[in-house]
């Protein structure tokens, strides 16, 4: 069963829900479409009021770090729900107040509902990221903060309310301060195995002094000390037991990051096509770590073999967000990080056999982002042409700059790169109109359809303020596609089963990933743009239990959830309905 | 005759004795009998010689100076001797003679440790005399003798601060108002971390002097490498307006190679480089920006052929060890690309570890 969509979708408000599925009401246009979608903050109509606090100074590190966001169905009705981290700064923390994080219910019509005190999400910790995955495998989303301070698993008891498990789950000996984690099956046994990256040993009973040393300076200017000179900690790779408990086994993985860098973004990824999951971590102010899957449980890392531990020159970055795409459409996904100012946004080509080319220069991107610090990212078609843009939002970390007078911002515009279809991008940032160019202080950002209609929105979390919701309007009337998988054998959410669709153009891959972005979760439903092609000629998906299941003929502007080993399946038969058996 | 012989035996039995008195470590006793000998006998250079050494050694540096230099009038070419009499006369309080004793003995000598002491006593003569230009001579030829010899590599750092406060001291007096004068502010505020106003002092010098050798160079330097992207984006011009000026500036001509390649103006970056390389084949760091060139314009083997170059002409070129290995690797050569790597880890060992004692020094942080 599918649910047809169309290009071109305008007005959200008063939409007729049919089921499961949308009609999405095609709005009508005038006829002459500027050929790059305008991104436009659709923000006010969604109903959301969420503001992120942040103290104004921002005198210690650990406050400039927060502000993931994840789109998680977690009632599973097919509509991408909204959740938001949120932290205190360290007076707050210091003084026992909490930081509300909070949960917003997709209302099917454009709006959204804040749903957090029922959910009981609202206060894990001081968070810092936020992902999905399905610890136990039921079919119902569960949710990952991460939070200074170790990490919170919220089960899903059944799509109204979630219960904090990390203690049974075995995950409260994770103290540390957590950043990135990620949800994957990397021993493909049906479960999802989570890796979470720490960053920082930082006491906010023994915190350095803003300014105070050479370490808290940012050219001639006082700031928060760090991320140099911090000490570091260790990451943790936690194997699921199949039972709702996990076991660490970061060590005899050979994950465990002895080196104690500081840790971001990280995120499981079959990089070489050969059914085993990579780990890829970003580290900030040191080089990433690509863990290749042995096979055996353990991982063996190949950054610099593999050519992604620094950038082109051998400098270690401040990686802070991953955006994984085929831009190029090989078969392979390549993998853009965002960075500090006087870095840039990196983007490694993957060359296949885990080799990697930055080619953040011959790209186009790098000169485009010097001069901004970057955090969420994203590969996103804003088009539907079949060729993934890149998109990412940025914003400082010193609030001190705005006063410095050396012609940097704390508050700074987003970009957009579209892609040329050769290897390179062009910075459209002028012309998608003066939303995505507002000056803000970006950190998280994800991808989802959040209206079912075949459009993608972006939403991101800002350090500061309210949070951001795009909406691509006008640009080319293509089509698209959208796929919701569910595994049998494999895992239930489908983590990491990728998909390649065929048309009479193009051949498109993607993969279903948990986190990614800056400490962020897109939507798990896969969506490729088709550009003028109405049908889908092969679509091969490639289950992580090694299955491979091909679909042939499928009409564009459709939503088709498969099940594995069924194929195309009504909707509502992949989706749990009733709350599982408490355990 | 016979007394001669008599004087003779007498100084034998007193010369075992003092080689006993040596053997068994007692200087103290020796000295007395070396003076006996010395009296028997004024022309024995032996004697006068030991005494001489061995009085020294007692820090009795006045009465062991006649017995060196009677020793020195006998016999000219102990060189060691001399070196300690013009450290003896500098201990004195005979700066002239001491100077005059330790040149003559310090480009002789042959043993090395001697030499450094030498060496390091004449440095402190000539810097008390301001004849900073001859103490810096001898520094740079105890550097080669002992190149890690912290010491050495101390005082030859003191002379150099002393060169460089002598010059600018020269400069106030004789030209405040000059482009050079304000090139020089520029340079200190610059390395005092104030780019705004080392900026603006190359501004000032460009002004006073439109052709002032290395202004637009150094300007387009603090451009180049500000945070702020008005700034950076004037750079450009002042390495233009530095090779107008001189267009064997071959600096400015692979700075602007490295402005067109992130340009992607690819063309000219190449013409750059080029230009930069006829004018000093051996950059290694141009070779490097022409071999980035050429790997962007997918000429992967000259890019090899010229980075293999690169950190042959400048083993401590990260870079270039980078490049080489990613180029290796995708050539599906291993063993080549491990050895780059390895090569490149341990020069940014080094350079992690120099980076933390700028750090010290007072350096400031760029990025986090």
């Amino acid at each position: 069963m599918s649910c047809s969509i169309r290009p071109g979708f305008a007005v959200v408000l008063g939409m007729a829900i049919l089921g499961l599925c949308v009609q999405a009401q095609h709005a009508g246009r005038a006829s002459l479409q500027p050929m790059v979608p305008q991104l436009v903050d659709i923000t006010a109509s969604t109903g959301i009021h969420f503001k992120h606090l942040a103290s104004p100074d921002k005198k210690y590190i650990v406050e400039s770090m927060s502000g993931g966001v994840a789109l998680i169905d977690y009632d599973r009705d097919g509509w991408p729900d909204i959740y938001f981290t949120n932290a205190p700064d360290v007076d707050m923390q210091l003084a026992g107040k909490k930081a509300r994080s909070a949960l917003f219910h997709n209302n099917r019509d454009g709006t959204f509902t804040d749903v957090t005190d029922k959910a009981g999400v609202g206060y894990p910790c001081w968070a810092n990221g936020a992902v999905v995955g399905d610890y136990d495998n039921d079919g119902w989303p569960d949710l990952l903060v991460t939070c200074f301070g170790g990490v919170v698993l919220y089960r899903n008891n059944g799509g109204a309310t979630f219960t904090n498990v990390t203690r049974e789950a075995g995950l409260a000996g994770d103290t540390m301060w957590a950043m990135g984690a990620a949800f994957g099956d990397y021993d493909n046994d049906g479960f999802q195995d989570l890796f979470v990256s720490h960053y920082a040993a930082y006491d906010l009973h023994d915190l350095p002094a803003f300014g105070s040393m050479v370490n808290c300076m940012y050219h001639t200017i006082k700031v928060q000390c760090g991320p140099a000179g911090l000490k570091g900690s260790p990451d943790n790779l936690y194997h699921n037991n199949g039972n709702g408990t996990f076991t660490d086994v970061s060590k005899q993985a050979g994950v465990d990051d002895p080196q104690n860098l500081l840790g971001l973004t990280a995120v499981w990824s079959d990089f070489n096509n050969d059914g085993k999951l990579e780990l890829f971590v970003a580290n900030d102010g040191a080089q990433n770590y690509l863990y290749q899957n042995d096979g055996n449980g353990r991982f063996t890392e190949v950054g610099f073999q593999a050519g992604v531990a620094l950038d082109e020159n051998g400098k270690a970055l401040a990686n802070m967000g991953l955006a994984l795409g085929d831009y190029l459409h090989t078969g392979r996904p390549s993998i853009a990080i965002t960075h500090f100012s006087e870095q840039y946004l990196e983007v490694f080509r993957n060359d296949g056999n885990l080799s990697f080319t930055d080619v953040s220069n011959i790209s186009r991107i790098a000169r485009a982002t010097t001069h901004v610090v970057g955090w969420g990212d994203a590969f996103y078609d804003i088009d539907n042409d079949g060729w993934l843009d890149l998109i990412a939002v940025n914003g400082h970390v010193y609030p001190q700059v705005d006063q410095a007078n050396i012609g940097i911002n704390f508050r700074e515009p987003g970009q957009l790169f579209l892609n040329q279809r050769d290897g390179t991008f062009r910075d459209v940032s002028d012309q998608i109109g003066p939303a995505l160019k507002f000056p803000r202080v970006g950190r998280g950002l994800a991808i989802g359809d959040l209206f079912n209609d075949g459009v993608q929105e972006v939403v991101v979390e800002n350090l500061e303020g309210e949070p951001v919701i795009f909406r691509p309007q006008g640009g080319p009337r293509n089509h698209g596609i959208s796929l919701e998988l569910a595994g049998t054998r494999s895992n239930k959410l489908a983590l990491n089963a990728r998909v390649k669709i065929t048309t009479a153009e193009l051949t498109q891959t993607d993969e279903v990933r948990s986190s990614g972005s800056y400490l962020s979760q897109s939507d798990l439903r896969l969506h490729f743009g088709l550009a003028d092609q109405r049908r889908v000629g092969k679509v091969e998906i490639f289950w992580p239990s090694g299955g491979i299941e091909t679909l042939t003929n499928l009409e564009a502007d459709r939503f088709y959830c498969v099940k594995e080993g069924a194929g195309v399946v009504p909707c509502a038969s992949i989706r749990p309905t009733s709350a599982p058996t408490p355990k | 005759m016979a007394q001669t012989q008599d004087v003779q035996q007498k100084i034998g039995a007193l010369e075992q004795q003092v080689q006993k008195h040596l053997q068994e470590q007692k200087p103290q006793l020796a000295i007395p009998v070396l003076r006996e000998i010395a009296s028997l006998d004024p022309n024995n250079v032996n004697a006068q010689a030991n005494l001489g050494v061995l009085l020294f050694f007692q820090a009795n540096y006045a009465e062991a100076i006649p017995h060196m230099r009677t020793a020195l009038q006998s016999k000219p070419d102990l060189w060691r001797l001399q070196a300690l009499l013009g450290i003896a006369e500098k201990r004195t309080g005979d700066p002239k003679d001491a100077q005059s004793d330790l040149e003559r003995a310090f480009s002789n000598l042959d043993d090395k440790k001697i030499q450094i002491e030498a060496g390091l006593e004449l440095i402190e003569l000539h810097s008390a005399s301001a004849q900073l230009d001859k103490a810096l001579s001898v520094a740079a030829k105890l550097e080669e003798l002992a190149p890690q010899n912290s010491q050495i590599l101390f005082v030859a750092y003191q002379i150099a601060r002393q060169m460089m406060d002598q010059s600018l001291l020269s400069m106030m007096v004789a030209a405040p108002d000059s482009a050079e004068m304000h090139m020089i502010m520029a340079g200190e505020l610059a390395r005092q971390s104030d780019p705004t106003n080392a900026i603006a002092q190359y501004r000032e010098a460009i002004r006073l002097n439109p052709i002032v050798p290395g202004a637009h160079f150094q300007l387009a330097e603090q451009l180049r490498t500000s945070p702020d992207p008005a700034l950076n984006a004037q750079a450009e011009d002042e390495y233009k307006a530095a090779i107008k000026v001189n267009q064997y500036d071959e600096m400015s001509w692979r700075q602007l190679g490295g402005i067109m390649t992130a340009k992607g103006d690819f063309k000219t970056a190449e013409e750059d480089y080029k230009k930069a390389l006829a004018l000093q084949p051996k950059d290694s760091e141009a070779k490097t920006g022409l071999a980035i060139v050429w790997i962007s314009m997918n000429r992967t083997n000259e890019a090899i052929s010229l980075l293999e170059s690169a950190v042959n002409d400048d083993p401590t070129n990260l870079v270039a060890h980078y490049r080489l290995s990613g180029l290796y690797r995708r050539a599906g050569r291993t063993a080549d690309a491990q050895r780059e790597m390895d090569a490149f880890h341990h020069y940014q060992d080094v350079k992690d570890k120099l980076g933390k004692i700028f750090k010290q020094l007072g350096g400031q942080t760029s990025q986090p």
